[in-house]
């Protein structure tokens, strides 16, 4: 017979916010991986989005599409990169040229590939604990 | 008590918590999605809801545009990951707000809070008017009144026996006989339900007068009449 308590004892990885998605999730691992799933598709969408309105230096569409990311790292358990895309968002003003922003936007853009990278990694683990338990 | 809600968002892996949030809760059943506010505001107009999730920044109009373009909306959670839109929030008196991304037990105090405005709305206590005619204060007795119409600056009220014409706006008057059983049936009438013989194609039909009806009321006076 399967241990409950040890089945339902998933731990995020470390470089992720615990204890956030722990209240988030609330132990619903399968909710978990379908989010982290859909969060990634809507990033992947997104950046290339962002990209674009970089090379058209259209500042407010690129901040609409900064604002719209904000959210999904939050739902990654990825707060500090919410808060790092909260601060770029900030500066996505509309007389701020885009000049001044490509290099942050860049350097942004790394760190989102990164987290997407472990958000994929994660998503795996999820996916085969939540197989393990089906 | 379930609520009916909907929810208006355009980020789906918010929609998609919100929606797993509800189900977990059991206190809202969710009705329909919308990624826009267009959509949504089509919608609210056929159908009655209790509660709307409604997001800020959408593509299109935003969620203040469309708690403007609502006559009566529904309760109304704002989810949003701006903390710069509280104010306005405040200001259009909404259940509450969320900011995302929230755990579910922040959701719950939400939920909760709905239940508290519904249970604060007053029940109707008053079944009378008074209104002031060529310097006399009137008593009308609401189950006396068929309808109301408005005539510019001033009001006429219809009973069996005789007609009122008192210096008043309708807007004013709508809200003084909330709760009465009166039900706003065009921007020039208000009706009371009870009186009601008919609902014709584009006419409400009381004790043989013929009102007219907005498309837009449509559905509530539908509902109010309880046809089946």
């Amino acid at each position: 017979m399967t241990d409950p308590i040890k089945v339902s004892a998933y731990r995020f990885s470390e470089g992720f916010d615990v204890r956030f998605l722990e209240d988030l999730y609330a132990g619903d691992t399968q909710m978990a991986e379908e989010i982290f799933l859909s969060s990634l598709d809507q990033l992947e969408e997104s950046i290339t989005m962002a990209d674009l309105h970089v090379i058209l230096k259209d500042t407010e569409s690129l901040r609409r599409v900064i604002h719209r990311m904000k959210p999904v790292f939050g739902y990654m358990g990825l707060l500090f990169v919410q808060e790092l895309v909260q601060h770029f968002e900030d500066r996505c003003v509309p007389d701020r040229r885009m000049e001044e922003l490509e290099n942050a936007w860049h350097y942004l853009r790394q760190i989102m590939c990164d987290a997407n990278r472990l958000t994929r990694k994660e998503c795996q683990k999820l996916n085969e604990f939540n197989r393990l338990r089906a | 008590m379930m609520h009916k809600g909907i929810i208006v968002e355009d980020l789906k892996p918010a929609a998609d918590i919100l929606m797993r949030f509800c189900q977990r809760s059991g206190a809202v059943g969710i009705s329909a999605h919308f990624l826009n506010a267009e959509d949504a505001l089509a919608y609210l107009d056929e159908h009655r809801v209790d509660v709307m999730f409604l997001d800020i920044e959408m593509p299109g109009i935003s969620g203040f545009e469309l708690m403007d373009r609502l006559e009566y909306p529904p309760q109304v959670i704002l989810t949003t990951s701006k903390t710069e839109y509280a104010y306005d929030a405040f200001q259009y008196n909404v259940t509450d707000y969320l900011r995302k991304p929230f755990t579910y037990d922040r959701f719950l105090e939400s939920v909760q809070k709905l239940r508290i405005a519904r249970s604060d709305v007053p029940e109707p206590a008053e079944d009378h008017i008074f209104i002031k005619v060529d310097g006399k204060l009137i008593r009308l007795e609401g189950r006396d009144i068929l309808y109301i119409e408005s005539m510019g600056d001033y009001v006429r009220f219809v009973t069996q026996q005789r007609k009122y014409i008192t210096h008043n706006t309708i807007k004013n008057i709508e809200s003084r006989v909330e709760g009465m059983g009166f039900l706003k049936v065009h921007r020039s009438y208000i009706v009371n339900m009870s009186q009601v013989d008919d609902l014709q194609d584009t006419n409400l039909i009381v004790k043989g007068v013929s009102i007219p009806v907005s498309k837009s009321h449509k559905l509530r006076i539908r509902q109010e009449l309880n046809i089946i």
